[in-house]
């Protein structure tokens, strides 16, 4: 049997986040069972953030929603 | 009684001058003379007159006969002569007929051909057209993303980053 607090969310940012956006972040995951969180910077999503959690993804980065809007121009 | 005794008197003439024995044997021997002829002479002659028209008989049978079998194979010519140019006639039509139907199959066909083409050379530059404009709108596309990037980037702020991020997160709870 897996203990859920034992998952390690990986954190994805633009920039380093201040300590209410940790807070905001760390509140979250934790409501899905998550014990530790694991941020890691890159500029390339330009914004917003990106959490995985074991097999599933969160992605509100800039980089995807202009993925997207690119997607559905060019459909 | 005047001719009475002229004749009277002639008969004793004549009765003195001619014989009746001699008359008697001069119509007897006149009457040889034509059962003779008639047998010799007039039977023969007669028979080969007959012969003759018979003869000539057949021979006018024979030509009449001939007459009726030149006028039976002219009219049997004529007749032939009339099919011939009949069959003559539809196999010209005929003829005509399929030069007719064959050129109007080339001519489809080669209308065909020709729309076939028309239709191929406008579904290619159609494909290309809209290849084109798929590589024209990918690389606009490209181009405006890549420029809102560098917009995004040069314009979001820390405090727009964090609201972005408390956005993010208030959602996802919510659909959780």
């Amino acid at each position: 049997m897996t203990n859920k607090n034992n998952i390690t969310a990986n954190v994805i940012l633009a920039r380093t986040p201040d300590a209410e956006t940790e807070a905001m972040i760390e509140k979250f995951v934790q409501e899905r069972g998550c014990g530790k969180v694991k941020y890691e910077i890159d500029k390339s999503i330009i914004g917003g953030v990106i959490i995985y959690i074991g097999d599933t993804v969160f992605d509100g980065s800039v980089r995807s929603r202009l993925d997207k809007i690119k997607s559905d121009v060019t459909a | 009684m005047y001719v009475e005794l002229v004749g009277n008197q002639m008969l004793a003439s004549i009765g003195e001058l001619v014989e009746w024995e001699s008359v008697v044997c001069h119509l007897i021997a006149l009457i040889i003379l034509t059962v003779g002829l008639y047998l010799l002479l007039f039977k023969p002659v007669k028979r080969m007159i007959k012969e003759r028209q018979d003869k000539i008989k057949n021979i006018e049978k024979e030509n009449s006969d001939l007459n009726a079998e030149v006028k039976k194979m002219k009219d049997s010519t004529a007749v032939v002569l009339s099919e011939a140019k009949k069959e003559a006639a539809v196999i010209h039509e005929n003829a005509v007929k399929a030069a007719n139907q064959k050129a109007d199959d080339i001519l489809a066909e080669a209308k065909n051909q020709a729309k076939n083409l028309i239709d191929r050379t406008e579904k290619e530059l159609d494909e290309e057209r809209r290849g084109l404009q798929t590589d024209i709108e990918r690389q606009i596309t490209d181009v405006s993303m890549a420029v809102a990037e560098k917009i995004l980037e040069r314009d979001i702020s820390p405090e727009d980053d964090k609201k972005m991020i408390a956005e993010c997160l208030a959602q996802w709870s919510k659909e959780q």
